[in-house]
């Protein structure tokens, strides 16, 4: 991944949490590490299609962070929360995030289509092996490790 | 009397956060309907009386310029206004949203204030 596009996605990723659920970014500098008992957590996905490109935009994250992010958006407590609230919050952020992107990257006179966000569970080891590969930008959401990569074919 | 709205998008996280903001504001809301894609609100549509629609583009079974489309085509909805809340930032696709019949667009996050002004404009 290119570096100004990791700028973009810490920019981009910055802004979304800050102004959806009052949550802030910055990026993890620390080295990787085998952290047990992060996970269960979340790899969401959603693709995007212009007229001459395409790619995905991929987010992972602890389902607890996600459980804090739908809390926040929608002012509630936990055991207020709608069933699946948790994964659909960072879905959500996704969205907006790949919307954000794809005007920061390519301007807003290009129409994209954006597919349906797609989720899929995450464990310990996988999350570990995502941390350490190098292709995904690696931040903290109020201190919560959260990754995030985009993939653009032109 | 008050207003029945139809709020349309699939994630149950954006159902909610836009109920709750028509709550804090002052507008007299007697009913909300929920629907998870325009097919669902087509059918709300027409089993409700339904004074102002939110609703969101990408939407999975039938989108939201599928469903504005679909209104348009049926003279009962037609007159229905539309408030479309997406993350859709192209110009072009804005610009083709408001020459369908679209009476506002919202981008995601919406700030309460906006969308409380842009809503009671709508109605008042």
């Amino acid at each position: 991944m290119e570096t100004s596009e990791n700028e973009i996605l810490l920019q981009v990723f910055s802004s979304v949490f800050e102004e959806f659920a009052f949550m802030f970014v910055e990026e993890d500098g620390d080295e990787p590490e085998e952290d047990k008992g992060l996970c269960p957590c979340l790899l969401a996905e959603i693709g995007f299609t212009g007229s001459d490109k395409k790619g995905i935009l991929e987010v992972a994250a602890p389902a607890e962070i996600c459980d804090e992010l739908a809390e926040n958006i929608l002012g509630l407590e936990q055991q207020e929360l709608p069933e699946g609230a948790g994964e659909n919050a960072l879905t959500e952020v996704l969205n907006v995030a790949c919307g954000y992107f794809l005007a920061e990257k390519f301007g807003t006179d290009e129409v994209f289509d954006l597919s349906i966000p797609e989720t899929s569970k995450v464990s310990d080891e996988q999350w570990a092996e995502m941390a350490s590969e190098g292709r995904y930008i690696r931040l903290l959401v109020d201190e919560s490790p959260f990754m995030a990569r985009v993939a653009v074919r032109q | 009397m008050g207003y029945n709205v139809l709020i349309v998008d699939n994630s149950v996280i954006i159902r909610k956060m836009v109920a709750k903001t028509l709550s804090i504001t002052d507008l007299d809301i007697s009913e909300y309907y929920f629907a998870e894609n325009g097919r669902q609100a087509l059918e709300k549509l027409e089993e409700h009386w339904i004074d102002i629609v939110f609703a969101d583009i990408n939407m999975p079974e039938m989108n939201g310029i599928e469903m504005i489309e679909e209104m348009s085509r049926r003279n009962l909805l037609s007159e229905v206004p539309v408030v479309v809340i997406s993350t859709e930032r192209s110009r072009q696709r804005i610009d083709t949203l408001k020459e369908m019949g679209v009476k506002a667009y919202l981008q995601k996050p919406f700030v309460p204030e906006e969308f409380a002004r842009v809503v009671k404009d709508l109605l008042h």
